[in-house]
């Protein structure tokens, strides 16, 4: 396509030089022959020619500029109208008077050459001629007259006395030759002025046609170089036989002359009547050749004038529609000074601020996604979770912890309502009452800690929101940070609580054995010297305080249990087997409660504190045979399987007893000490079987089954090699509820 | 079947088709006959030969010049015709072109002289002249070449064949060589004959 447009306009500009180096030849011609008309003939053709040339090559250039311009109109080029328009109103223009200017042009021509032929030159022309003849007719006869008398004079003369006769004649008659002939065409005599003359020829045959016929001739003949001259021939009878006496008589220089220039006059005249037709084909077709010339020239110049005009134009429509397509690094030739160079120029800068403009926006796009990608790798990491919202709480954005903490996947939430997602996360249900509470108080920036209940258990959040810059000065979405503080505020419950049984340990325990010793001491000392009645209330209190004492010992020696430092005796052992043996000691003491095992046979090893392992079982079957009291069908449900994790296998213990299951408030609590629904315990068995489950690597969970009961699942490590990953992955997992 | 009666309706057509386009050569054919046997007869040389006179070879020729009434009137006007006469003599070579071994160019005036009424022919060579009462004896005179030596008989070799040509052209009237090419379908301004042949004799 780009090499037929620079095929296209080379094969323009040889035209166009074509052209001009035809001008300049005509030119050139036409100065040569200014300088010497005799080779106008000659090159009046060739700038004819040239002339032709030139209009058939205007005419190609105009056939294709034409054709091109027609493309374009029926393609609805931009710009073609304009140019079409502009061309037409340029053409009629240029034409109008050109077609004038040749039409009273070529009746000036036809009059003026018509009037060199004019009926008055004509008619003045022939009273030349006749005047001329008459006057050389007069000399004929004269002549004549005087061969004839020359002709009585000599017939009775001999031969010598006719030389003599004819030479005298000759020489007084102004004859320049005379000749007598005789019979048979034979000279008798001649006179000349030279001998060379013309009497030496023969007479021709129009003189002896006359002379047959016995009448004399004469005639008025043109002698070559100029001048006339009269032939005579009088024929007469002499000593009995036929002769002819032939005379020339030069017409006088003068005369001669005047009829020269007649006859010159008439043959001019002549041969421009003869030429007159051809001369006027000739202007004629000069004429129409110039006009076409600057006809096809003027509609050349429209054509040129036009694309000049719409040139700038169309640069602008294409430069308009390439910016609207995006580029802004269309620059337009600036080809003129004018109102369309200034539009071009203003085009030019606007495009070039464009430019400028869409650089800085894509830089700033780039700070502003870098900062977006940096805040959200940030976000990502961030142990809170966060969620953008719109103003109609719509979710904006939320990070990975968001999702964690409230057990449900808002990282895909992008455009959806939160409340569409509050029905599979009761976390996120509370949640989003809570901000609409503070939301309906028009507090768009709030504070607060927020207990909520889930399925696992009770969850403390501690909630920030801020509202987001809005248009109209209202907000424009809000933030929702967020942070699980639940483990926090175990551990530091589990802390506290390690510090009191401490406390209690060393504070309580000691004055218990001397109240004891006391008590029994008192009672040896005064029972039997006290009267039965004394004796019996005595006995009564001294046992209520020893029995006392001793529950206090118990619930000081659980303490120290749950106080005291990690002591393990890791050891590896067999999980179910040790299942086996705590049920079978439960089946013994109760045969009212159904034990029922679900042991996996891949749980062989368990390297652990078998002591601390059996307490746990202990604790947890204990724990459900007290809450199964009364029920006739109990049902307690022990089962053991291996969990494979990423890094490390588990012995999963699972504790399932068919009871009323835990009290959904006190979900978050029942790990801690003293947090129990039962009359009966002491309110440690879970918060040790978390102890030692944590001491161990492991993770404890406990929530209630759809169907009715309660259910404690608790994952201890294989092995004593992947104890300490595997710590590390409940400490994870911690982590993450302590985001949570 | 209809196979057959396609092919025999195509033939005919066919058929039809080629006589129509006879008939219309025949027709073309008869009418340029016709055209060509009503027209007169054209300008050209009508008989030559070359006669040796004491060693010299003489042309003598009739020419055939036609004029018909606007040349007549043009010449009764004063326009001069002027006629022009190519005489060549070439002998032949062996495998080789033909060797020129005499070219001739003779031109002849007629023109008339309005005050003597007369009608004036004139050798351009020579400067003779002679006059004559009638147009139709002046170009009688203008159209028969007699005598016109051409060739010295020494310069023909006997071991050769040799050939004369000649051709005639007339102009009518001194027109510019434009205003000619412009007046070029008007063929009574100037006209060429064929080359007229014939073997040299010795």
């Amino acid at each position: 396509m780009a090499a037929a447009a620079v095929i296209k306009r080379y094969v323009g500009y040889v035209l166009i030089g074509l052209g001009v180096g035809l001008w300049l030849a005509a030119l050139l011609l036409l100065a040569q022959t200014a300088q010497n008309p005799a080779q106008f003939g000659d090159a009046h053709l060739w700038i004819l020619f040239i002339n032709a040339l030139g209009v058939v090559v205007l005419l190609v250039m105009l056939a294709a500029k034409l054709m091109q311009l027609v493309r374009d109109y029926r393609r609805h080029v931009i710009g073609s109208r304009l140019k079409a328009r502009t061309v037409a109103i340029f053409g009629a223009l240029v034409i109008a008077p050109l077609l004038i200017v040749y039409y009273f042009s070529l009746q000036f021509l036809n009059r003026g050459i018509d009037s060199w032929f004019d009926v008055a030159v004509k008619q003045e022309l022939n009273a030349a001629l006749y005047q001329s003849r008459a006057l050389l007719d007069l000399n004929r006869r004269e002549y004549l007259g005087r061969t004839e008398r020359l002709a009585q004079e000599i017939e009775g003369r001999d031969i010598v006395d006719l030389l003599r006769r004819l030479d005298l004649e000759r020489r007084g008659g102004g004859a320049s030759a005379i000749t007598l002939l005789g019979q048979n065409g034979r000279i008798l005599a001649t006179t000349s002025e030279s001998l060379t003359g013309p009497m030496a020829q023969r007479p021709s045959e129009e003189i002896l046609l006359h002379v047959q016929q016995g009448r004399p001739y004469v005639s008025l003949e043109p002698v070559a170089g100029g001048g006339y001259q009269v032939r005579t021939a009088v024929p007469f009878t002499a000593m009995g036989e036929e002769r002819l006496l032939l005379a020339l008589y030069p017409i006088s220089d003068r005369l001669a002359a005047l009829a020269d220039t007649v006859q010159r006059a008439h043959r001019q005249y002549g041969e421009l009547s003869y030429l007159r037709e051809p001369l006027k084909i000739s202007f004629r077709l000069t004429l129409t050749l110039v006009l076409l010339l600057s006809l096809l020239a003027a509609v050349y110049g429209a054509f040129f004038s036009a694309q000049r005009l719409v040139k700038p134009i169309q640069d602008l429509a294409a430069g308009t529609r390439a910016v609207g397509k995006g580029d802004f690094d269309t620059r337009l030739p600036l080809s003129s000074r004018d109102e369309m160079g200034f539009l071009v120029h203003s085009f030019n800068d606007m495009t070039k601020r464009l430019a400028r403009a869409r650089e800085e926006a894509r830089r700033s796009q780039q700070i502003v996604e870098n900062e977006r990608a940096s805040l959200a790798i940030i976000l990502a990491r961030l142990s809170g979770g966060v969620v953008a919202l719109e103003p109609d709480l719509r979710v904006r954005f939320a990070n990975q912890a968001a999702s964690s903490i409230l057990g449900v996947n808002l990282q895909d939430a992008a455009g959806h309502p939160l409340e569409e997602f509050a029905e599979s996360s009761p976390l996120l249900a509370q949640l989003l009452t809570a901000t609409r509470e503070h939301l309906a108080s028009e507090q768009s920036e709030w504070r607060d800690q927020l207990s909520l209940s889930g399925e696992v258990g009770r969850r403390v959040l501690t909630c920030a929101c801020t509202a987001l810059p809005g248009e109209g000065g209202g907000p424009g979405g809000f933030v929702i940070v967020f942070d699980d503080i639940t483990t926090l505020l175990q551990a530091q419950r589990d802390a506290a609580w390690g510090e009191v049984a401490r406390r209690l340990a060393h504070e309580i325990k000691n004055p218990l054995t001397p109240i004891q010793l006391s008590a029994e001491r008192m009672r040896r000392r005064f029972l039997d010297s006290m009267n039965p009645q004394d004796a019996e209330v005595l006995e009564r209190a001294t046992h209520t305080i020893v029995q006392q004492v001793e529950t206090m010992k118990q619930m000081v020696n659980a303490f120290s249990e749950y106080a005291r430092a990690p002591d393990m005796k890791v050891a590896p052992f067999d999980l179910n087997q040790l299942v086996l043996e705590v049920a079978e000691l439960y089946r013994a003491q109760d045969s009212r409660v159904q034990l029922k095992l679900v042991l996996e046979a891949d749980v062989v090893e368990l390297e652990a504190d078998r002591n601390r392992v059996r307490q746990i079982l202990n604790n947890l079957v204990t724990n459900s045979m007290e809450a199964l009291e009364g029920r006739a069908d109990a049902v307690i449900e022990i089962a053991t399987r291996v969990e494979q994790h990423a890094e490390a296998s588990f012995a999963e213990v699972v504790v399932t007893d068919n009871g009323p299951g835990f009290d959904r408030t006190l979900m978050g609590q029942i790990f801690d000490p003293y947090v129990t629904s039962k009359s009966k315990g002491t309110g440690l068995g879970l918060a040790i079987v978390k102890k030692i489950v944590e001491e161990h690597g492991g993770r404890i969970e406990a929530d209630n089954v759809k169907g009715g009961g309660a259910r404690v699942r608790v994952l201890l490590p294989l092995t004593d090699h992947a104890r300490a990953p595997a710590a590390r992955e409940p400490r994870k997992s911690e982590m993450r509820r302590e985001r949570a | 079947m209809r196979c057959a009666r396609e092919f025999a309706l195509t033939s005919w057509r066919t058929q039809r088709t080629a006589l129509s386009l006879a008939a219309f050569g025949a027709a073309l054919l008869a009418f340029c006959a016709l055209a060509f046997a009503q027209a007169a007869p054209a300008f050209g040389v009508r008989t030559a030969y070359a006669q040796l006179v004491d060693g010299v070879y003489l042309l003598n020729a009739r020419l055939h010049l036609p004029l018909n009434d606007r040349m007549r009137s043009a010449i009764n006007d004063g326009v001069a015709l002027t006629l022009e006469l190519e005489i060549e003599v070439s002998g032949a070579r062996r495998y080789w072109t033909d060797e020129t071994v005499a070219a001739l160019v003779q031109r002849y005036e007629l023109r008339y002289d309005a005050v003597s009424d007369r009608y004036v022919v004139r050798n351009l060579n020579s400067g003779e002249q002679s006059s004559f009462p009638t147009l139709d004896a002046s170009v009688e005179q203008l159209t028969r070449i007699s005598g016109l030596p051409v060739l010295d008989q020494a310069l023909i070799g006997s071991d050769r064949r040799y050939q004369f040509a000649m051709r005639a052209s007339y102009d009518l009237g001194d027109m510019p060589t434009a205003l000619r090419v412009l007046m070029f379908w008007v063929d009574d301004i100037h006209g060429v004959s064929e080359w007229y042949t014939w073997p040299l004799l010795q």
